[in-house]
């Protein structure tokens, strides 16, 4: 019996000796990414213990708000917790419940309300949170499996770059750096027009399905139950020739106020803008545009805290 | 499931648990639902598939083995004649329907007909490994090799053991099925020789394997733009992929079955380092030539009616065992061309030893033996393109660029700059190939590596088990972005 459990010992040993090589010696491999902004981004909420508003979604938060300007508007003091949409919603609403407090204001700016309730990319979520225990609460329970799958891809494209000596590079594109961030979570890197050629063709008003509503709707009772508020804010939308008519987006607005418990502020039509506005991407504004776009929400936000009695 | 998937540790781990701190007479029971759990990976419908074929043969066998022992013969006969090509339909249903449909379809088109429309067929996986299990297990019992199993856990643990249903090796009762009725206590020495030859069979799957893979991918994909010896260099390649692809499935699955306290038969004997294509064949997929030779071969009449029959049978053997490999003409010709180099070695067997003679050639010194070991390898490499090639024609253009347009000179060069592969990526190539012939050439030289290794001090010891561990790390191909994850033969 004692030599059974020595063994046992022993192969514990080199598990344990397995997991350290890769949790403290290989990762983590992608610390001047885009995605480990996320890192400032944590560690700026968690610091922030006054009333906040926090902004929740994909990159046209991150290419598209000016939160100092929403600051100084509001009197709040802002989070830009925007992420790669290639995590999905799923992933960057867990940034919500990070640090809730009484009085603060989570503003959900989802472009897709149609998604599965899984991690999208879950190689791409391993790229994010790495070896970051902090950023370990992004991960649901029911994400654990998914991201189990997903690790061997993520190792072993770190383990290539730790044997080469190529990782935590800040990559060859300026703007999807970790340094292009400002201390708000907003991408800062000089986006004066629009890139050549930009593809706007993938402008489409969003689905809303059930499983996206119900997650919302939870999130909601999640917030409201810690004293803080959930608001739906718009993202800014491509508006040009072949884009859908502002009746559509009226008609979706119309269905997610109906479908949603939490306010949605924003009328949908008003964030149709000018293609001049966007950058490289149907999601991604110029920093005139970003301007544009805080003014509006900030405008939103405003007349919503005016209706509901002002600052909680 | 596969083997090198997060799914199957977890599975494994927790059915090894169970298996061992149950109560030891609960373990075949345990073993038949973790086999039919395993195989339930591949589908549902491709489960009742495999457990209709244990239960008629289960039966058939009872029923055969009682037909024996009242004496009728004929009867007897029959039975295993009718239960052969009901299994054996099911197999050809599967596996060859489309096959025979295609080449009816160029005699309808050639007469003027429409052609009949294909169905859309899929594989269950491993039906060619538990067939062929099941049918030796029926010839055992008509021959009075073994008796008819009347546990049915018993027998249907056997037939869809799990470390073996999907790729063998294809298991005979005599073996199997014997140790699957006795209880199993959990042996260290026993595990740890299992967990290290798991460890090796990853090693050789995802270091040489899929990393060979990329290369032979990329210029098999456009062999027209290489020179002779570039393809030359990336058949010997491909013949490598092969075999530690589908070694090391073996290795991880008599090392998992060694974990559970079973003893599996060796599937592979260092077959590169065969000295002749017949040599070749008596370490090459061991367990599926044996079950051709002993169950197709010896009752064709095998070397008892004179050369011409015996070259006959061993042409037919090898054309069986192609068609056995894939339903296409590739597969066929790659038996036949296996076979017809056998012939060959035989037919000139006797002129070759009257010139070794003449010359006063010594067959036995290393020279000789490299010089042997190097031609086998050669020819097997050329016999492989037909096996990774689909058809025959791109086949044998491949093979004609390959002696027609040489470009020797390549050779003095960096050659490899064709196959977009690092020099790094060629040394840990050649040092992982270096290990695999080492471990291979001392096998064969008697030599048990884990029985040495448990003798060494725990420092050595630690040394080799990290080593194996963290090479597969830093150097395996891992991960759901290469395809070549899949092992070669689970596609049969």
């Amino acid at each position: 019996m004692k030599q059974k459990i020595f063994f046992l010992l022993k192969g514990l040993l080199l598990v344990v000796l397995i997991i350290l090589f890769c949790f403290v010696i290989v990762m983590p491999q992608y610390t001047q990414n885009y995605q480990a902004s996320l890192v400032d981004k944590v560690n700026r909420l968690k610091a922030v213990e006054e009333p906040k508003i926090i902004l929740v979604g994909n990159s046209n938060l991150v290419f598209g708000m000016d939160s100092p300007l929403l600051e100084k508007e509001t009197g709040l003091k802002v989070v830009n917790m925007g992420l790669h949409g290639g995590v999905g919603n799923v992933f960057n609403e867990q940034a919500a419940l990070i640090n809730l407090n009484p009085g603060d204001y989570v503003i959900v700016c989802h472009s897709n309300y149609a998604d599965d309730d899984t991690i999208k990319n879950p190689e791409l979520a391993w790229v994010t949170i790495e070896n970051h225990l902090e950023l370990y609460s992004f991960i649901r329970r029911k994400d654990v499996w998914d991201m189990a799958k997903a690790y061997p891809t993520y190792l072993h494209k770190s383990v290539t770059m730790w044997a080469d000596h190529t990782g935590n590079g800040e990559g060859s594109d300026p703007i999807f750096r970790r340094s292009s961030f400002n201390e708000w979570g907003d991408n800062i890197y000089p986006r004066e027009q629009s890139v050549e050629g930009l593809d706007l063709s993938m402008v489409a008003v969003s689905q809303i399905s059930d499983q996206t509503v119900k997650r919302l709707n939870q999130l909601n009772k999640t917030v409201v139950q810690q004293g803080a508020t959930l608001l739906i804010a718009a993202y800014p939308i491509a508006y040009h020739d072949k884009a859908p008519g502002v009746e559509e987006y009226q008609v979706f607005q119309e269905a997610l106020e109906a479908k949603l418990d939490a306010p949605v502020i924003s009328n949908y039509t008003e964030y149709c803008l000018d293609p001049k506005y966007f950058y490289n991407t149907y999601l991604h504004l110029t920093t005139q545009g970003a301007r544009v776009r805080t003014q509006l929400l900030s405008g939103d936000f405003q007349k919503y805290r005016n209706e509901h009695g002002g600052i909680k | 499931m596969q083997f090198n998937s997060l799914e199957f540790m977890i599975f494994f781990l927790i059915i090894a648990l169970i298996y061992y701190c149950f109560p030891k007479k609960l373990q075949p029971m345990i073993l038949l639902v973790a086999n039919i759990i395993f195989y339930l990976f591949s589908g549902v419908a491709n489960t009742a598939i495999m457990l209709g074929v244990t239960i008629i043969t289960f039966l058939s066998a009872l029923l055969l083995e009682k037909t024996l022992q009242s004496g009728n013969h004929k009867r007897s006969k029959g039975i295993l004649v009718a239960i052969c090509l009901v299994i054996l339909g099911l197999l050809f249903y599967f596996k060859y329907w489309n096959f025979a449909i295609s080449i009816l379809n160029k005699i309808v088109i050639g007469i003027g007909h429409q052609a009949i429309e294909l169905d859309e067929i899929l594989l269950p996986l491993g039906i060619s490994f538990y067939i062929l299990q099941s049918l030796g297990y029926l010839f055992d019992v008509y021959y009075k090799k073994s008796k008819a199993e009347k546990n049915i856990v018993h027998y249907m643990g056997f037939l869809t053991f799990f470390p073996i249903v999907l790729s063998g090796p294809i298991e005979r009762s005599g073996n199997l099925l014997t140790q699957l009725k006795t209880v199993k206590r959990f042996d260290i020495l026993s595990a740890k020789e299992g967990l290290l030859r798991f460890v090796y069979g990853l090693f050789l799957k995802l270091v040489i394997a899929d990393r060979l893979a990329i290369t032979v991918n990329m210029v098999f994909g456009t062999p027209e733009i290489y020179s002779g010896i570039e393809l030359i260099i990336v058949s010997m390649m491909y013949a490598i992929q092969i075999y530690c692809d589908f070694s090391g499935y073996s290795h991880m699955a008599i090392g998992i079955a060694k974990i559970l306290g079973v003893e599996l038969r060796e599937n592979f004997r260092a077959p590169y380092l065969a000295t002749s294509v017949s040599d070749f064949w008596k370490r090459w997929h061991i367990s599926l030539t044996s079950w051709f030779r002993d169950y197709l071969y010896i009752p064709l009449g095998g070397n008892r009616k004179g050369k011409f029959r015996k070259y006959l049978f061993v042409m037919i053997v090898f054309l069986v065992s192609g068609l056995w490999h894939g339903a296409t003409f590739s597969f066929i010709a790659w038996g036949g061309l296996n076979g017809g180099l056998m012939i060959l070695e035989e037919l000139l067997g006797p002129v070759w030893n009257r010139i070794c003679e003449r010359l006063k050639i010594n067959r036995e010194c290393f020279g000789y033996r490299f010089f042997a070991r190097l031609k086998t390898f050669l020819l097997i490499s050329m016999c492989w393109v037909f096996f990774r090639i689909d058809g025959i024609k791109p086949a044998i253009r491949i093979l004609y660029q390959g002696v027609s347009n040489l470009q020797l000179s390549k050779l003095f060069g960096y050659i490899f700059v064709g196959f977009g592969i690092s020099v790094k990526d060629v040394i840990l190539l050649v040092l992982s190939i270096g290990i695999l012939f080492f471990v291979d050439y001392k096998k064969e030289q008697g030599l048990n590596l884990i029985a040495l290794l448990n003798q060494q001090g725990i420092c050595f010891r630690w040394l080799i088990y990290l080593s194996l561990v963290f090479g597969i790390l830093i150097y395996g191909i891992y991960g759901t972005v290469y395809e070549q994850t899949s092992f070669i033969y689970f596609q049969f």
